[in-house]
């Protein structure tokens, strides 16, 4: 069954409901205790009745009359209120009329002479009708019943007009323009209408559900433009992230990366690839072990928080340089919770242009520019360094100056060009020979040259013999031109350290001797510096 | 003056005495019957019972109506005035089983129909009996 679901209906429809229970149960009361009031009134009519007839009925029974009995207990039974009469006298006196059997309820009355008081002549036996009590009751009961539901259904209709007038309606009002409110569009939380001069509770109810509103509209204004600001905030970073030239990226305890900006997928995917090779970061580089015990040292240290580095590279069939900063970051949200979980932020972007040009810049500046070998200044640093070496490993280091012979007139004969092509060919067939890593070929000066070589043990014959394979090369016709060739012819002094010097610039004196005593006496030849006696 | 009231009085109760006197209830010389209780004459009298105790016939007879005699008679009997007398009779007469006592004309009427019926009963004043009449009965006495 529906009902309404309006408010005042349902409470009229209740209170009818509980007014109609009521008054029901209250009316069956009233009818049982109304029943017995009545049967009680009646039976006390019907007791007045009987002695009213008395007087009659005692006569008749004396002189034993059938007939006017007969009349008197006609005249009873006639009444509503008797349903059976018994008259009894004195001998064959016994007069019934109406119902007489099965009923309790019989009022005995006894008729006494009419001359000698005290004396019994017989008896009035008479039956009250309860039927017609019971009818009577039910008759007045059910004028009651109908009052009580008339007032139930008049009292329920004005306590629903009274609840729709001042309840439902201001309620309805207040829903209605609740209903107006949409929280998630601030503009709509409007003031609710109060009604003036109201202050009952849907007026109260009103102002508080108003200052409610007011506070909600606030905080949530308030956290609409922090929102904002977040977002706006965001955004930027995710820029400054996604855009950020400068590879970045997150590591986990496991060196795993986590986090990673587009640029960073660019420096390490390869061109036919889609994604990264591994999220493995030390992988992702040349030196797996060295990367993975720098993560470390970094967690470790507590000290200092960051550390850069150059690192090489190899993506595809690129190789190129990185410039990485490593950061310790310590999630200040994180903080407490698990401090062993500290990541490390690396930042990294491509310096291989820079290096290659650094490199190039330290060659050139370490280097002759025309025959690419060390020059003067570096040489001599690196033979320092040598000497050191030797001095401390007790090896020997042999220097062997070479100044080339006839060069002038090459110069002279075929020009500059030609000279220079001559030097670079010379240089080139000397670092053909001493091509080891230790080794070192320096330009000293115009057609100067020196070379510097490190032996575990001397051997006098053996260096001897590398000279002579080294003069021999220069010695070797050089092509100038297609078609043109020139010969030219080198002098070389040398000395080995420690033995004949145990600072450089001993050693190079003595070298330089030497050499000028083997162009003294002829050119073209060896010596070993023979230390003066 | 008081002795004048005390006089007056006197005479009055005096008078009242001399104007009462004694009744009995009789019947003829013959009848069987030699006395009766009121109550049995309550019931003959009244239209109770239509014979004697012993089953004979009873036929009550009355005094003149409105006479001294008889409304003392039934006051002394049943202690009602003779209007109500009248009263109960009416309304047995109505179903005609009881009938009233045959009225006799006087005092010597009532005594002749008492001398020639052996049924008869009635009520005389004392000073009127004849040798004729048997007393059953004295009011007043129990």
């Amino acid at each position: 069954m529906k009902i309404s679901r309006n408010l005042y209906v349902r409470v009229a429809l209740s209170i009818a409901f509980v007014a109609v229970l009521v008054s029901m149960i209250s009316s069956v009361f009233s009818y049982y205790t109304g029943l017995q009031e009545k049967k009680n009134t009646n039976y006390l009519l019907v007791q007045q009745l009987g002695q009213t007839i008395a007087k009659g009925a005692a006569i008749s029974a004396y002189v034993v009359d059938i007939e006017l009995g007969q009349e008197i207990v006609n005249g009873l039974v006639s009444n509503d209120l008797v349903k059976g009469v018994i008259l009894k006298g004195e001998a064959a006196m016994l007069i019934e009329e109406g119902i007489v059997n099965g009923q309790q309820d019989s009022i005995v009355i006894n008729l006494f002479h009419p001359f000698i008081p005290d004396s019994s002549v017989g008896t009035l036996t008479l039956f009250p009708d309860d039927v017609y009590i019971q009818h009577q009751a039910q008759k007045s009961v059910k004028k009651e019943i109908g009052i009580m539901l008339s007032h139930s259904i008049i009292i329920a209709f004005f306590v629903s007009l009274v609840v729709h007038r001042w309840l439902t309606r201001p309620i309805q009002n207040l829903t209605d323009s609740f209903a107006m409110i949409d929280p998630s569009v601030p503009e709509t939380m409007q003031m609710l209408k109060v009604r003036s001069g109201k202050h009952d509770e849907i007026g109260k109810l009103t102002v508080g559900i108003n200052s409610l509103m007011q506070e909600l509209h606030l905080t949530i204004s308030n956290e609409r433009a922090l929102r904002e600001k977040t977002q706006e905030l965001e955004s930027k970073f995710r820029l400054i992230f996604e855009q950020a030239s400068a590879g970045i990226c997150l590591l986990d305890e496991q060196n795993m990366i986590t986090t990673f900006n587009p640029a960073f997928e660019r420096y390490f995917t390869a061109p036919a690839q889609q994604r990264l090779a591994s999220l493995h970061f030390p992988t992702l580089l040349n030196d797996v072990e060295k990367l993975q015990e720098l993560l470390h040292s970094i967690r470790l240290d507590s000290t200092s928080s960051q550390i850069t580095l150059d690192i090489e590279c190899r993506v595809g069939d690129k190789s190129m340089w990185l410039h990485c900063l490593f950061a310790k970051l310590t999630d200040q949200r994180a903080i407490g919770r698990d401090s062993q979980s500290n990541l490390v932020e690396v930042i990294l972007h491509d310096v291989t242009e820079r290096a290659e040009r650094e490199f190039q810049t330290r060659f050139e500046a370490d280097h002759d520019a025309l025959t690419h070998l060390l020059n003067r200044r570096s040489g001599e640093k690196k033979l320092h360094k040598a000497l050191f070496d030797s001095l401390k490993k007790q090896h020997h280091l042999v220097l062997m100056m070479i100044d080339l012979d006839k060069f002038k007139p090459v110069n002279d004969t075929f020009g500059h060009e030609a000279g220079d092509k001559v030097l670079i060919e010379v240089s080139r067939r000397l670092t053909s020979r001493f091509n080891r890593v230790s080794d070192i070929c320096i330009r000293w000066g115009g057609d100067e040259f020196i070379v510097g070589r490190q032996f575990d043990e001397f051997d006098h014959e053996l260096v001897k013999q590398q000279a002579n394979d080294v003069l021999s090369d220069i010695m070797k016709p050089i092509y100038i031109t297609e078609y043109e060739q020139c010969e030219i012819g080198a002098s070389i002094g040398i000395v080995v350290g420690p033995q004949h010097g145990k600072v450089l610039h001993e050693l190079m004196v003595n070298a330089d001797n030497t050499m000028y005593q083997v162009k003294d006496k002829g050119r073209g030849q060896v010596a070993f510096y023979q230390k003066p006696y | 003056m008081k002795i004048l009231i005390l006089l007056f009085s006197l005479l009055f109760i005096s008078f009242s005495e001399a104007r009462s006197p004694q009744l009995v209830v009789v019947v003829n010389k013959n009848n069987a019957i030699e006395a009766l209780s009121k109550r049995e004459v309550i019931d003959i009298f009244m239209g109770r019972y239509l014979t004697f105790p012993d089953g004979e016939t009873a036929q009550p007879v009355d005094l003149p109506a409105a006479t001294a005699l008889k409304s003392d008679f039934y006051l002394q009997l049943v202690n009602r005035d003779e209007q109500k007398i009248n009263a109960y009779w009416a309304r047995l007469l109505f179903s005609g089983r009881a009938k009233p006592p045959e009225a006799a004309t006087s005092i010597e009427d009532a005594l002749n129909k008492i001398q020639n019926s052996q049924y008869s009963i009635a009520y005389l004043p004392e000073d009127q009996l004849t040798d004729d009449v048997k007393v059953v009965y004295r009011l007043n006495e129990n």
